[in-house]
């Protein structure tokens, strides 16, 4: 078999292809990735508290919007890489320049989401555990987020 | 019984009476304070118990740096020595008990709508808190922001006047107007101003390019495409309640402390007149587009 193999050379050109973007991410596709995942944020948010309002009755699939904001909401720590912060963005410079305290808002929304699936699978107060959730949600945006 | 006795206990009973009169006052007046939302300027940010309505509270604005008052009961450094006329006053006429005018940075405009009882009960519950000895800092005001300024700013943008009910309309309709015009001064924020500084009333709640902190704040006239014309009152209802907008985002900026010092600590009936106004308003299109 020989390195001039026409498929190899064709397949590593397509490795190159694949890979190449993974070392210099375009910004524009990091912002657009972390607002991608706040969207299915707000989505399960949006989801829960209709069915916690009473205005589905969907209550089965309550745990699971409950779990997916576990999960997501622990997203949120790796979606403010230093290259995202210019761009098509309404994050503000403070993130990167008070890192202690953003990461006590990622912390304070992973602990409120969590509060909230336990009270849902342990039949707690759901309703103020929405209401923490949200307000962990509007602090960081009070903070961190402007409207440009 | 003997004579004496009964007029002990009829005493008695009085002042309890005049006391429960009192407290209820003080509690409505706790709830204007929210409607209000007069904690957001009036207190400073992280704020520990004793800063409560102490003031000094940095507000940056165009024409330079406001610092909120203390409206403690503090006689010295606070309203302590106010009278009702003079509480009345300050917000029916933007006029200080020296007759001097204020800024427009206290929004005496919107204010100038709440009855005469709100703000006795208003005042009936500051007078109720601890008084906190505590200097105003000095206002850090561009030169050509000066009092005598506010003469001409007052006969050009301000009109004063208590809120009248339009008796054609519903009394929920009545309550929503009151609030959003007048105690939760919606219209501060959310439309714009004329070059000369007043609010532009025909594009009332239409949007504003230049909120505070230099916020964009959307348009919520009912229009369908620019404005909230597709939330329904339940959807409108439940934002001001925790912040959340139809599509599971929050809300944050300057609307943020709106939610957490105000209208989250609405009754349920109050938000829904709220929400039963806005959607009564003439749709505007966005003045942000
Ligand atoms: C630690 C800070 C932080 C926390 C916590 C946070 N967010 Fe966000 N969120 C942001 C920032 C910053 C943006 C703007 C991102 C941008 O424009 O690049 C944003 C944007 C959004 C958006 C708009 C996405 C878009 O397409 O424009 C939604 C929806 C959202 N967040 C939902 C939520 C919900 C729901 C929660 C709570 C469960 C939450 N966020 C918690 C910081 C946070
Ligand atoms: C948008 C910010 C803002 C809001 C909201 C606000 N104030 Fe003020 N207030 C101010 C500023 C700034 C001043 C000082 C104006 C000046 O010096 O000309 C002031 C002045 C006052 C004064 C006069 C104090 C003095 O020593 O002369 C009183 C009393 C007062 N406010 C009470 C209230 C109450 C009660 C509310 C709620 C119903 C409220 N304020 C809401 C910013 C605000
Ligand atoms: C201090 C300024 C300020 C005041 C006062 C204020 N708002 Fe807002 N409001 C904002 C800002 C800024 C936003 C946008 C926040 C964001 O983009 O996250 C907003 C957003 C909103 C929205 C969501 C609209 C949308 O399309 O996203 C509604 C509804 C709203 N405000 C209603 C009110 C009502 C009702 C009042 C009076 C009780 C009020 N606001 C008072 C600044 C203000």
């Amino acid at each position: 078999m020989s390195y001039r193999n026409p498929l190899i050379i064709l397949l590593s050109m397509a490795a190159v292809l694949l890979f190449a973007p993974v070392h210099a991410t375009d910004p524009e596709d990091l912002i657009d990735y972390r607002n991608s995942v706040m969207r299915a944020i707000g989505g399960h948010s949006a989801a829960a508290v209709a069915i916690v309002r009473g205005q589905v009755e969907h209550d089965e699939h309550l745990p699971h919007h409950a779990e997916a904001l576990v999960t997501t909401t622990r997203m949120i720590a790796a979606l403010f890489p230093a290259e995202s912060a210019e761009g098509d963005t309404d994050a503000l410079a403070r993130i990167w320049e008070e890192p202690e305290a953003f990461s006590a808002a990622i912390a304070n929304t992973e602990q409120a989401a969590e509060a909230f699936l336990t009270a849902v699978n342990e039949g707690g107060d759901v309703g103020s555990a929405m209401r923490d959730l949200g307000m962990s949600c509007r602090s960081c945006h009070e903070d961190y987020r402007a409207r440009r | 019984m003997n004579t004496q006795r009964v007029v002990g206990l009829l005493a008695l009973l009085l002042v309890s009476g005049a006391q429960a009169a009192d407290e209820e006052r003080i509690e409505r007046g706790r709830y204007l304070l929210h409607a209000g939302g007069c904690i957001t300027c009036h207190t400073v940010d992280n704020a520990e118990p004793e800063d409560f309505l102490a003031g000094g509270r940095a507000l940056e604005t165009p024409f330079g740096t406001f610092y909120s008052p203390n409206i403690t009961p503090d006689p010295d450094t606070g309203i302590g020595h106010w009278s009702d006329a003079e509480f009345i006053t300050a917000f029916r006429y933007g006029r200080a008990p020296d007759g001097k005018r204020y800024y427009p940075a206290f929004p005496y405009s919107a204010y100038t709508g709440i009855k005469d009882a709100d703000l006795l009960d208003l005042k009936a519950y500051l007078f109720s808190l601890e008084p906190v000895d505590r200097p105003t800092p000095k206002h850090e005001l561009s030169w050509f922001a000066f009092r005598i300024g506010m003469i001409f700013w007052n006969w050009l943008n301000f009109e004063p006047g208590v809120f009248q009910p339009d008796p054609e309309q519903s009394a929920q309709w009545n309550r929503g107007a009151y609030l959003v015009r007048h105690l939760g001064h919606c219209g501060e924020c959310h439309t714009p101003r004329t070059w000369t500084g007043g609010l532009d009333t025909s594009n009332h709640l239409a949007g504003n390019r230049e909120g505070p902190g230099g916020d964009r704040v959307p348009n919520i006239t009912p229009d369908r495409n620019t404005g909230i014309g597709r939330w329904s009152e339940s959807d409108i209802e439940f934002f001001l309640d925790i912040g959340m907008l139809p599509d599971g985002d929050f809300t944050g900026g300057s609307m943020g402390p709106v939610i957490s010092d105000s209208t989250s600590h609405l009754t349920t009936e109050d938000r829904r007149a709220i929400a039963a106004y806005l959607r009564s308003l003439e749709p505007l299109p966005s003045v942000l587009d």
